[in-house]
């Protein structure tokens, strides 16, 4: 179960890696003006809900399998993603608007924003790494004794 | 051989490709429709003509059988005649049975719509079932329920089969004959142009290379000059002053000239089709420009070309001739240059003439053909360059020494300007390189800076307005340098001296930005023809006049310091014809140029002017009016509207339906084709539905005599604006072009169908304003698409009710257009609104336009864009895409220092604007704007330009309302104003006195904002309808500088008593100069008249016991009680008081592209309202007293 859990948020957290790597791509793509502003923003913006669902599931099984301390780290994230999204006003494309990425420095926040995720998920990568060797270790242990 | 030329014969061949397979309509495109739905086309038409198939409704009772007209039957062929499941129409002809068969052509208005036939019931069932497609419903009494057999109701629209449709007996529908190249949804123009592609690639290397290579080497300049009869006589008063020190020299140029003139003559047959143009730098000595070598044109054209030529040679040789004497001080040694007088677009008899001219490259004489323009006397060609500001100032000086607050800033330095820069321009050529070292910024005028610094009590100096509306402040620049920069005008930063560092700016706590009008009418444009356009090989920069030459052969980047190697073409000096002088050529004499571009800088051939009217013709919009205003007032200006030979138009209307019209030239009356599957647009027809206007101008001419009283009686109230778009969009997506869209009301059917958000009780609401957002994102993403294939388009809303103008306007907001909103307007109650829709669309019509543009900010290394604001959308960090470029709008950007300038002292932006002029040619006009770079807090102040920072805050604010809260966005104005004036307190001034301290340069600033929170706009606690609040935020964003500017502080004068005292001699009239006065009830009296300048509005306000004499003289009226309520004009009456006011009003008008209304305003109840809502130091109901301001500044300051 334990290692279930574990395995699961690993290949989620991958998941959520390789996002934040394609985010960064992209965004730093349109800097250099190898895409325009339109396929830019299409392109992201169908990738927002299903970071949102990916950031949930962590959370949400690290809150089933009671591991307190990566779900309180899990929950500032995924409440930021939810936030994020709802709060895109009507008549805006998505989180990521084509009109209004080169303004007021949105392209830069965005930018900001993934590589923060980006080693946010390492992060996560490398607790869920540690914690499922851990309980493999354990199980081992366990069995060799 | 020059671009243009080139440009020239490819647009031609371009054109002819295009026109075999659209305008012929050939017979292989024709083929049964079968495989269309045309759910409910019909095939209208526009008077009616019977068309075959009308013969196949028998089956509907009660309607007349029209006969067959002839003229449908041999027209049958490139018309394509629809069917219709519902007949939607709801024009009201069905219902005159006589009318619709037989109504002659020509005669619209009376007969068939306009008569409803007495038997039949009148278009009772134009309701709103017939949008269902209930066609299959048995026949109904009337005739807008036709009903047809389904089979042929059920092709699918995408069904490729295209069969000749079989003839079809009575009783059943006939299938018109359709041209359709392909599938409906697909562009005809799209495969056309595929298809077209190599030919055209072919053709290019071809016509250009041959130029490019053929000049028998060694004709030396004597040819090239040749070329360029016309323009070397051309003064330029700007240039008159520049180049002061040639004047001896000039009378010898000119006389060559002209003999150069006759010799071209003579040689005309062999030389003769030379463009006009090459006039420029054909390059260096070996490779000249020799006319001979354009020997690839086709005889017809060469022929043209031939003619024109020697039309235009011998007009420009009478001029020099003419010019010679009068003008010798002000002829110029710059023989590259042409000027452009486009002015104003409006006159254009430069339009006119073209548009008839079989000469394929008559644009080009005719942008040589301001010569009379420039034989006026110098001081009145500067004066018309800046009409407000830049007249006279001689007779000005002594009013401003009388001023209170003595801001000399501008008169002493344009007394510097003149004697400084000849001296510096006759220096050798090393001096250019050493200018920017040498300047360190601030050289220029010491006392100025003092006088900017000066502190100001605002708590106790009263009188702060000067006395004459607010000049820009001028840069601290050598001289040289300041009369080589952008004007004011038209490049406007908010601080003249740049801050060197973030840090620095931080401290200011002034906005850093832009302010531009690129695409403004000038009167005076070098244009540049050149094989090659120098620019910078790092940054893409063009040479500017603030670009350094190391030596001879290399210069420097002013915007990225790279070192750059000088063409060959550009070392030779077409103006001296010697080599090695590339700083005196125009691109490095003038910081405003356009440059006409070649083949490099085009994506496509470049396109022809393309105009679709979209109108709204549902009973709202019948009920208010317009159309008989719009169709007339484009009747008027069909002529006037920029555009060639290939200028093509086109119409649509919309109700709940939308109807295209086939204007085919072979056509002898218009056709309508309904379309009523406004959830799935399609075009029905491609070839016809936007037609060159030359061709077809009977037709259109017909269509707009006929189409006000086509939906005379329409019932039908709902309004599918979003499948109307759809369907231009797609109409103009081979092409693009400029959409006009009027709508008059929230659109209610299909996609974008909008809802009423506005809630009246909230409209004085002090809580925070909802909605000024859009509603959908449906607009904004049909503008990115319109965007993206070059669609500009330009809203009217004439609305008497909430349109949700939030949203709608987002449609022209990213798509470069602009917005025009008449609020309640009616064509009999609000005659008002009437008259300035008319002066608006006739402007809008006629001014100049340009096409596929895209306009690119650069600014020195260090500097970068933060912000962008105004129509157009974003493609990349420093690249707007302008689907059309107009006149009339401008544009602000925030910028931020993102490294440090201080090693350097001079900071420049350049932008450059390259579009497709309406003639069809390419050109890039390049603006270029050099400010010194300070390290010191007080020079940064002292450089503050508190106008313009007023409209890039007016412009931030916006921002933060739409995307934040208004009550944010307001209190973010005061903050400005609060953090400017304490960061100056604290830092700069050492006074420690109480008060309210102020830098002399920014003493108008808390005024300027306190007008700014009292703006429609940012206004709170007064009633205001969200649609004129979101407009006046689209103003803002969109218009120039100076239009913001009357807009947020009007200009009041006192016209009662004015005297000629310190008044503007110009050539034809005297205008007075009555001075500002403050906006207050305060400085109103009874005894007095008052002119209120706010930008589109002019407000005569007469009070109550105002001199009976000037009422009289002025008004016309005997007394204040029988002046009429509502006077939007003054007569003309033939006395000095009346024609003193007259000249004054013109005069203020000329420096505006759109016309003003004058509204006279009694001192009484009913105007009164609008009026004195102007006047922002006043205490309002719910908003500070100026010094009710500036009190809680000083608070907040103490705080």
């Amino acid at each position: 179960m334990e290692a279930a859990v574990f395995i699961l948020s690993l290949v989620d957290c991958c998941a959520l890696i390789f996002l934040a790597v394609y985010f960064i791509i992209t965004l730093s793509d349109l800097e250099c003006d190898y895409i325009n502003a339109r396929a830019c923003c299409s392109k992201l913006n169908r990738w927002v809900v299903p970071e949102m669902v990916g950031q949930s599931l962590a959370t949400v099984l690290m809150l089933v399998s009671l591991h307190w301390f990566v779900f309180l780290l899990n929950l500032p994230v995924a409440a930021w993603n939810m936030y994020r999204y709802l709060m895109v006003p009507m008549g805006n494309m998505g989180v990521f608007d084509p009109t209004e990425i080169h303004n007021r420095g949105q392209l830069k926040s965005h930018m900001k924003e993934s590589m923060i995720k980006l080693g946010f998920h390492l992060l996560c990568f490398f607790i869920y790494l540690y914690r499922y060797d851990a309980v493999h270790w354990c199980l081992e242990f366990h069995m060799q004794v | 051989m020059s671009a243009p030329r080139f440009t020239n014969l490819n647009t031609s061949v371009g054109y002819s490709l295009n026109s075999t397979p659209n305008g012929g309509s050939a017979p292989p495109y024709q083929n049964g429709p079968v495989g269309q739905t045309y759910t409910s086309t019909h095939s209208s038409t526009g008077y009616y003509g019977v068309s075959p198939h009308e013969q196949s409704y028998p089956a509907v009772p009660g309607n007349c059988a029209p006969a067959p007209r002839k003229s449908h039957i041999t027209n049958n062929d490139h018309s394509a005649y629809y069917h219709h499941n519902s007949y939607q129409q709801t024009i009201g002809a069905p219902t005159v049975p006589s009318g619709y068969g037989e109504t002659p052509p020509h005669h619209p208005a009376s007969q068939p719509y306009g008569v409803p036939a007495p038997a039949a019931p009148p278009n009772h069932q134009h309701a709103p079932s017939f949008q269902q497609p209930a066609p299959y419903t048995p026949p109904g009494a009337y005739y807008g329920q036709r009903q047809y057999p389904t089979s042929q109701v059920q092709h699918h629209p995408q069904q490729p089969t295209l069969v000749s449709a079989p003839p079809v007996g009575p009783g059943a529908p006939m299938y018109p004959i359709v041209s359709y190249p392909s599938a409906p949804g697909s562009s005809q123009y799209g495969t056309l142009r595929s298809s077209r592609a190599p030919t055209d690639s072919g053709a290019i290397p071809n016509l250009m290379g041959a130029p490019l290579h053929q000049y028998p080497p060694g004709n030396g300049p004597t040819e090239s000059a040749a070329v360029s009869p016309g323009y070397s006589v051309a003064p330029t008063s700007q240039q008159a002053t520049v180049n002061g020190q040639v004047n001896a020299v000039q009378a010898p140029i000119l006389q060559q000239y002209d003999q150069r003139c006759q010799a071209v003559k003579a040689q005309d047959p062999p030389g003769g089709q030379v463009p006009h143009h090459t006039r420029t730098t054909k390059g260096d000595g070996p490779q000249p420009g020799n006319p001979i070598a354009s020997v690839h044109s086709s005889p017809g054209h060469q022929q043209g070309m031939r003619y024109g030529f020697v039309a235009n040679s011998e007009a420009s040789s009478a001029n020099a001739a003419t010019n010679a004497a009068p003008s010798s001080s002000s002829s110029d040694e710059e023989d590259d240059e042409e000027e452009e007088d486009e002015e104003a677009g409006g006159d254009s008899s430069s339009t006119t003439t073209d548009s008839v001219s079989p000469v394929p490259n008559s644009y080009d004489s005719l942008e040589g053909g301001s010569y009379p323009e420039s034989s006026v006397p110098p001081s009145v060609d500067e004066a018309k360059q800046a009409p407000p500001f830049g007249y006279g100032y001689p007779s000005m000086q002594p009013a401003y020494q009388q001023g209170p607050p003595p801001r000399t800033d501008s008169s002493p330095s344009h007394c510097g300007y003149n004697q400084t820069g000849y001296q510096h321009l006759s220096q050798p050529f090393p001096s250019m390189s050493q200018l920017s070292a040498a300047l360190g910024g601030l050289s220029g005028v010491p006392e100025l800076e003092v006088e900017a610094l000066r502190p100001v009590n605002l708590l106790q100096e009263r009188n702060l307005l000067p006395l004459r509306p607010l000049e820009a402040p001028e840069p601290h620049l050598s001289a040289d340098l300041k009369k080589a920069n952008c004007s004011p005008n038209t490049f406007r930063c908010t601080l003249t001296n740049i801050p060197q560092s973030q840090a620095l700016l931080n401290k200011a706590r002034l906005p850093l930005g832009l302010l531009l009008h690129p695409f403004r009418d000038l009167s005076q444009l070098p244009v540049i023809t050149s094989n090659t356009i120098v620019r910078c090989r790092s940054c893409r920069a063009y040479i500017n006049p603030f670009v350094s030459f190391l030596d001879q052969r290399r210069w420097k980047c002013n915007l990225c310091y790279r070192v750059n190697d000088v063409p060959d073409e550009f070392m030779y000096n077409p103006v001296t014809r010697s080599y090695g002088e590339p700083h005196k050529r125009p691109e490095v004499q003038n910081s405003t140029v356009e440059f006409i571009a070649s083949s490099d800088y085009m994506l496509r051939p470049p396109q022809p002017a393309v105009y679709l009217f979209v109108l709204d013709v549902s009973h709202n919009a019948v009920e208010a009016g317009y159309l008989q205003v719009c169709c007339q007032t484009l009747l008027e200006n069909l002529d006037r509207m920029p555009g060639d030979t290939r200028t093509r138009v086109g119409f649509v209307t919309f109700d709940s339906t939308i109807h295209f019209y086939n204007l085919h030239e072979s056509l002898s009356q218009p056709q309508m084709l309904v379309v009523s599957d406004i959830d799935d647009v399609f075009i029905p027809t491609h070839d016809s539905l936007l037609v060159n206007l030359k061709e077809s101008k009977e037709l259109v001419r017909g269509l707009l005599t006929a189409l006000p009283g086509m939906f005379f009686q329409t019932r039908e109230t709902h309004s599918a604006l979003g499948p109307a778009l759809q369907a231009a969009y797609k109409l103009m997506s081979p092409t693009g072009g400029r959409v006009s869209l009027f709508q008059t009301q929230l659109p209610t059917l299909g996609h974008g169908l909008l809802q009423s958000r506005e809630d009246p009780n909230q409209r004085s609401t002090t809580k925070g304003v909802q909605h000024l957002g859009p509603a959908t994102d449906f607009y904004k993403k049909l503008a990115l698409d319109c965007s993206g294939q070059q669609i500009g388009v330009d809203l009217f809303l004439l609305s008497s009710q909430y349109s949700d103008l939030a949203s709608l306007a987002c449609v022209s907001k990213y798509s470069a257009g602009s917005i025009f909103y008449y609020p309640s307007f009616h064509h009999v109650r609000n005659p008002a609104q009437l008259d300035k829709f008319r002066k608006d669309l006739e402007r809008y019509l006629t001014r100049k336009i340009g096409f596929e543009a895209v306009m690119r900010i650069r600014c020195t290394k260090g500097l970068s864009i933060h912000t962008f604001h105004g129509n157009f959308f974003v493609r990349s960090t420093d690249l707007l895409s302008l689907a059309n470029v107009n006149p009339d709008s401008g544009f602000a950007v925030q910028m931020s220092i993102e490294e440090s300038l201080a090693d350097t002292s001079l900071a420049c932006f350049q932008a450059a604007l390259l579009y497709t002029s309406s003639k069809g040619k390419r050109r890039i006009r390049v603006h270029t704007l050099c400010l010194p770079v300070v390290s010191q807090l007080s020079d940064v102040y002292a450089g503050a330009d508190v106008q313009a920072i007023t409209c890039l805050l007016a412009n931030m604010a916006i921002d933060r309302s739409i995307s934040s809260s208004l009550s944010d966005a307001r209190d973010a104005l005061v903050n400005a104003v609060v953090d400017s004036l304490s960061a100056y307190k604290s830092t700069v001034s050492n006074l420690q006195q109480s008060g309210l301290i102020a830098p002399a340069s920014l003493c108008l600033f808390p005024l300027y904002v306190l007008a700014l929170l009292k703006q429609k706009a940012l206004r709170t606690g007064t009633s205001t309808r969200l649609d004129e609040r979101v407009f006046a935020m689209c103003e803002f964003k969109t218009q120039p500088l100076q239009q913001v500017m009357r807009m947020v502080h009007p200009n009041l004068y006192r016209v009662d008593a004015m005297s000629d005292q310190g008044a503007l001699h110009l050539s034809d009239c005297v205008v007075p100069q009555p001075h500002l006065l403050h906006l207050t009830a305060e400085k109103l009296t009874r005894e007095g008249a008052f002119l209120m300048d706010c930008g589109s509005v002019f407000y005569l306000w007469i009070g109550k016991c105002c001199n009976q004499m000037f009422i009289r003289e002025v008004l016309g009226c005997p007394n204040h009680a029988s002046i009429p309520p509502n006077m939007t004009h003054i007569p003309e009456l033939e006395n000095p008081q009346s024609e003193r006011l007259r000249a004054f009003l013109a005069w203020l008008q000329d420096s505006r592209t759109f016309s003003s209304t004058l509204h006279v305003v009694k001192d009484d109840a009913s105007g009164k309202t609008s009026f004195f809502q102007y006047l922002v130091e006043d205490r309002s109901e719910s908003a500070f007293s100026y010094y009710e301001f500036l009190l809680h500044v000083q608070q907040q300051i103490s705080k």
